[in-house]
C-alpha cells in the first residue's frame, strides 16, 4: 500500500505547516487512486478552525470545509484521496483522537514539525489508512516523485 | 411487455422521485457500492438514515459508534441546513428532500499517548 506525492506538492503541504506552527496544519489531498495505485495531483491547504487556544495539539476542518474539498476535486476531475496534518514536536504517528474521527479509505499524511531555532521545520512524514474495523492503522508507503502530472 | 409493466415502472418512478435522496462523501462511497447518491426512504432523518444502514450495513460501524450514536464528525444536512440545528433525527423530511452527508476532519497529537498502529513496530 503506498502513495504518491510529487515533490513540489509535499513542500507546499511542508510550507503550510511549518507556517502553522507551533500550531497544527492541515488539509486535503486531491488526486486518483486506480484500485493499483494512489497519487496526489494537488493539495488543498485550509486553515485549522480550532480556537488559537487548542492549535498545538488539534485541527480541525470543518463540514464547509470539507465540501470546499468535494467541489475542488470535482472541479479538477479527481477525487478527495485524503487529509494531512501535522503534530508539532510530536511523533508522526496517529493518537488516539486521530482513530476516534479518522474516515476509512483516506490516506493520512502525518508531518512531524519540531521548532528549530524558533521556527517550525517539517522532519518527518509518515501516511496512514484507518484499518476497516476502526481499531488500528495500517503504515501507507509515501512515494515522492520528481514531477507533478496529471 | 405485457400491459401491467409501464404503469408499474411509472409508479415505482414517481415513488423513486418523491423519495429522500442522500449524497455520500468520496470516503464512504466504496462501501456504498461506489455510488455517490442514493435513494432512501422514510419521513424523517432517522428513519431515512435507517433506510441507508439496511442498504449498506458496512457503513454503520463508520457512522455510528459503539453506543448507537453518530460519530461526532458526521453531519447530515437537509439542503443548507444542519439537522442538528433543526430537529435532530427528528427532522421531518419534505418530498424530494436532498440530504447530504459530510464529515467534519479532526485530530491532532492530542495526548502523549501515541496509537499503537499496525504494522509498525
Amino acid at each position: 500500500m503506498s502513495i504518491e506525492i510529487p515533490l513540489p506538492l509535499l513542500q507546499q503541504l511542508h510550507q503550510h505547516v511549518e507556517a502553522a506552527y507551533p500550531g497544527e496544519g492541515a488539509g486535503f489531498l486531491l488526486g486518483y487512486d486506480t484500485g493499483s495505485l494512489r497519487k496526489v495531483t494537488s493539495i488543498l491547504a485550509l486553515p485549522n478552525a480550532r480556537e488559537e487556544s487548542a492549535r498545538h495539539n488539534r485541527f480541525l476542518l470543518t463540514a464547509e470545509d470539507f465540501l470546499k474539498g468535494e467541489l475542488e476535486a470535482e472541479r479538477l476531475d479527481v477525487s478527495l484521496l485524503g487529509v494531512f496534518h501535522s503534530h508539532p514536536d510530536c511523533p508522526n504517528r496517529p493518537s488516539e483522537f486521530d482513530r476516534e474521527w479518522a474516515m476509512p479509505w483516506f490516506s493520512y499524511i502525518i508531518t512531524r514539525v519540531d521548532g528549530i531555532n524558533g521556527a517550525g521545520q517539517a522532519v518527518s512524514d509518515l501516511s496512514w489508512r484507518l484499518e476497516e474495523n476502526r481499531l488500528g492503522y495500517i503504515s501507507e508507503e509515501i512515494v515522492v516523485s520528481d514531477e507533478i502530472s496529471s | 411487455m405485457n400491459g401491467t409493466t409501464v404503469p408499474a415502472i411509472k409508479n415505482l418512478y414517481q415513488i423513486e422521485r418523491n423519495m429522500p435522496t442522500l449524497k455520500i462523501p468520496t470516503p464512504l462511497r466504496v462501501y456504498a457500492q461506489g455510488q455517490a447518491l442514493v435513494v432512501l426512504q422514510g419521513a424523517t432523518v432517522g428513519e431515512a438514515m435507517q433506510s441507508l444502514i439496511d442498504q449498506f450495513p458496512t457503513l454503520k460501524q463508520h457512522l455510528y459508534n459503539s453506543d448507537g450514536n453518530l460519530r461526532p464528525f458526521v453531519n447530515i444536512f437537509l439542503g443548507e441546513n444542519n439537522v442538528k440545528d433543526l430537529q435532530g433525527m427528528d427532522t421531518p423530511l419534505p418530498e424530494n428532500a436532498q440530504l447530504l452527508l459530510i464529515p467534519s476532519i479532526a485530530g491532532g497529537t492530542g495526548d502523549t499517548n501515541q496509537f499503537k498502529a499496525s504494522g509498525v513496530s
